[in-house]
């Protein structure tokens, strides 16, 4: 634990990102045992929704081969979540979108891939081909799920209610620039935090909260460069192509980081009108072109 | 206009802080305190040539904390008209004496008997406290309290909810007592005894009776798959106390010649025990909702009921809906429900011409269209078309009553609005 003025920081390494914990008060132990049930609980859902392990329920669903599955309680509440996203979005925001990431490699690198590549995929994709009867899921053979798109922010917001019920300290959970608070710091401070410059890779603005979540979408380092144009990593599961003319980060507020994360992504989906939309959603948010 | 944008404005932020809120299993956001959730409603109706009304009604529920909050009611019904008064239809006119015993009214030859100073302004108040206990356990208390210039009742109720873990069952108790007084214009009519011409003094047993009521409900619901919830009551209903209508008279008709001799005042049993089931199921199709309902009804005065219910609700637009909607009714007569009855009839016991205890049938259509819920806020407004048919020429009709229109029809027109907004 490091001290940070009058905050504790606890630090740990979930989903790719460094995270971190900040507690607002208390003794070295008690703002310990916060951080580490933060981090178990990132870790958890790390381990039981990862699609690079061959231990868990996304596992189990990818490789039914066409067989229903079902699901438990959380995994239901999960696809219940995605499937009220995908419609949503008009289709747009799709967990089966996955598969699309064997043809782009988004490195920064130029490989553009084959357009027959691409529609040779496409059949593959596509929530509105799966058959959802919680807490059943038939996958059609070949098709894939993965809650990337999900899963740091639900773990962000998982993390928060369990600080939020073990203890009336206040605490801010960042999972990777995705954070959530749990309440009010004692002083009349605001939780501060930064955000990324995407174009000089560093922090440049710091934003305050005093209470709620803040999530970020963009392709700092995940794009593909070819003749000028730069493709995002946001995929447009209708076509298989990057959306393009969107900003290179978003950050929203929104009460739950979940919902900010997902406001941030569907804003990304509408390409050059991502500002027009948050707009017209009326919410907090800050675009970096 | 407004409301238009208001609903254009965060509908994905709506849609996804619910959406959120159930993946979090977390209780709905807060909303800000002293915010009122306020719904308000007109119904106007109007049976042809019978009774017209209003009904206002007013309500309105703000958050007390993250897990409880309050709800204020009000309801105001105003009702004019002319109402049956029970009296079989004659071959010649009649004349009948007010409830005051002060005035009279007539039926022409061949008319349904109906009392034209029939009018009636009820309001009525009510609050209740909700909590959430548990995740899955919340409970209600309330109260209520309703005025009628011959009317009062007031009454307290409770209702349990209790999800199981994964949210896709609901089990519900409730409860609710009430207590009800009426003191009629004129008084409480001796049961059985003969109505007076008018300016002579009226058979009176007393001024006032009472009657208490006390409901259970116990239900079930249950999510089956993400697009099918199926529910499931049973209730129970017991009253004891003063059931008659005392403005309700029974005609006594010549056993040879159907002529009417006399009118008599009705009597109803003391005690009162209602069982129901009601079963009903909603499914999502891709741009229709289905809500399919049955209930059926059953009590110790020989009343049977049944009804089903259907409605289709139309989302191919995410803000708006039509619902078209259909009903059918079926009763069955109380056993001490008679049309008239002959002066060689013993006169004793329950006896009732009061058409709502007859057998009769009813059909509802109409169409709803609505401006979906967004930040609290929405619009609806349904029209519908009601017809009650019974039989018009029974069984029993003894000499000129073979003739005459022995259960006219009632048809009626409702138009319901509805208004929820955040205040």
């Amino acid at each position: 634990m490091i001290r940070r003025g009058p905050l504790w920081c606890g630090q740990f390494r979930a989903m790719a990102s460094p995270c971190e914990v900040l507690i607002d008060g208390a003794g070295r132990r008690a703002a310990s045992e916060l951080a580490q049930t933060a981090a178990r609980e990132a870790w958890r859902i790390e381990c039981t929704f990862s699609r690079y392990r061959d231990d868990n329920i996304v596992h189990r669903i990818n490789n039914a081969g066409g067989a229903s599955v079902e699901v438990d309680t959380e995994t239901a509440r999960l696809l219940d979540f995605a499937d009220q996203c995908y419609r949503l979005s008009d289709g747009r925001f799709d967990i089966t979108s996955g598969v699309l990431r064997r043809a782009w490699r988004f490195d920064g690198g130029r490989a553009v891939p084959d357009p027959g590549e691409i529609a040779q995929l496409l059949p593959r994709v596509g929530w509105d081909k799966a058959l959802w009867d919680n807490p059943r899921l038939v996958l059609p053979a070949g098709m894939e799920i993965d809650f990337g798109g999900i899963g740091k922010e639900y773990a962000v917001d998982s993390a928060q209610q369990l600080l939020a019920t073990h203890s009336e300290l206040p605490a801010l959970v960042n999972l990777g620039g995705d954070l959530a608070v749990t309440r009010n710091r004692r002083s009349a401070d605001a939780w501060r935090a930064g955000v990324e410059d995407p174009a000089r890779g560093g922090a440049t603005g710091a934003i305050t909260l005093q209470q709620g979540a803040l999530a970020t979408s963009g392709d700092t380092h995940r794009y593909v460069l070819k003749d000028g144009v730069r493709y995002g990593h946001i995929l447009d599961p209708h076509t298989g192509w990057p959306v393009t003319g969107a900003p290179r980060s978003v950050t929203v507020a929104a009460p739950n980081c979940t919902q900010a994360g997902m406001l941030a992504t569907f804003s990304l989906l509408q390409g050059a009108e991502a500002e027009r939309f948050l707009q017209a959603e009326g919410v907090a948010y800050w675009c970096q072109r | 206009m407004r409301l238009q944008l208001s609903i254009r404005r965060r509908r994905v932020t709506t849609a996804l802080a619910s959406a959120s809120g159930a993946l979090l299993a977390s209780p709905a956001p807060v909303t800000a305190a002293h915010e009122w959730d306020v719904e308000a409603a007109s119904l106007i109706f109007t049976e042809f040539e019978k009774v017209s009304g209003t009904e206002l009604t007013l309500s309105g529920r703000t958050p007390l904390s993250t897990d409880s909050g309050l709800t204020l009611g009000a309801v105001l019904d105003v009702l004019i008209g002319a109402s049956p008064n029970g009296a079989t239809p004659s071959d010649v006119p009649q004349t009948f004496t007010t409830p005051s015993g002060f005035d009279s009214y007539r039926a022409g030859a061949g008319e349904e008997p109906l009392d034209d100073t029939y009018q009636d302004n009820r309001l009525e108040l009510s609050a209740a406290w909700d909590r959430r206990y548990t995740r899955t356990l919340n409970g209600l208390f309330g109260g209520r309290v309703s005025m009628e210039f011959d009317y009062m009742s007031i009454g307290a109720n409770t209702r349990w909810g209790i999800d199981n873990d994964s949210r896709d069952t609901l089990w519900s108790v409730a409860g609710a007592v009430s207590h009800d007084r009426i003191h009629p214009v004129g008084g409480i009519p001796v049961p059985l005894a003969s109505m007076q011409p008018q300016d002579t003094p009226q058979p009176r047993a007393s001024a006032a009776k009472t009657k208490n009521v006390l409901d259970a409900l116990f239900g079930v619901s249950q999510v089956l798959g993400a697009r099918t919830v199926a529910q499931f009551n049973y209730s129970q209903t017991y009253s004891d106390g003063y059931h008659a209508d005392p403005y309700k008279l029974v005609s006594v008709v010549a056993a040879g010649t159907g002529r009417t001799l006399d009118y008599v005042y009705e009597q109803r049993p003391e005690k009162r025990t209602v069982h129901g089931v009601f079963s009903g199921v909603k499914h999502r199709f891709d741009e229709l909702v289905l809500d399919l309902g049955a209930r059926y009804t059953t009590d110790d005065w020989g009343v049977t009921s049944t009804t089903l219910d259907l409605r289709v609700r139309s989302t191919a637009s995410d803000r708006t809906f039509w619902e078209p909607h259909l009903r059918w009714y079926t009763q069955s007569a109380a056993d001490f429900f008679r049309q008239s009855i002959t002066d060689v009839a013993p006169l004793r016991g329950a006896l009732s011409a009061d058409r709502r205890l007859a057998a009769f049938d009813a059909v509802t259509l109409g169409v709803k269209y609505g401006e979906n819920a967004v930040e609290g806020e929405a619009f609806a407004v349904s029209v519908e078309y009601y017809h009650q048919f019974g039989d018009d020429s029974p069984a029993d009709a003894v000499g000129v009553q073979r003739g005459l229109d022995l259960f006219p029809e009632t048809r009626a027109i409702l138009v319901l609005v509805t208004n929820s907004f955040v205040w």
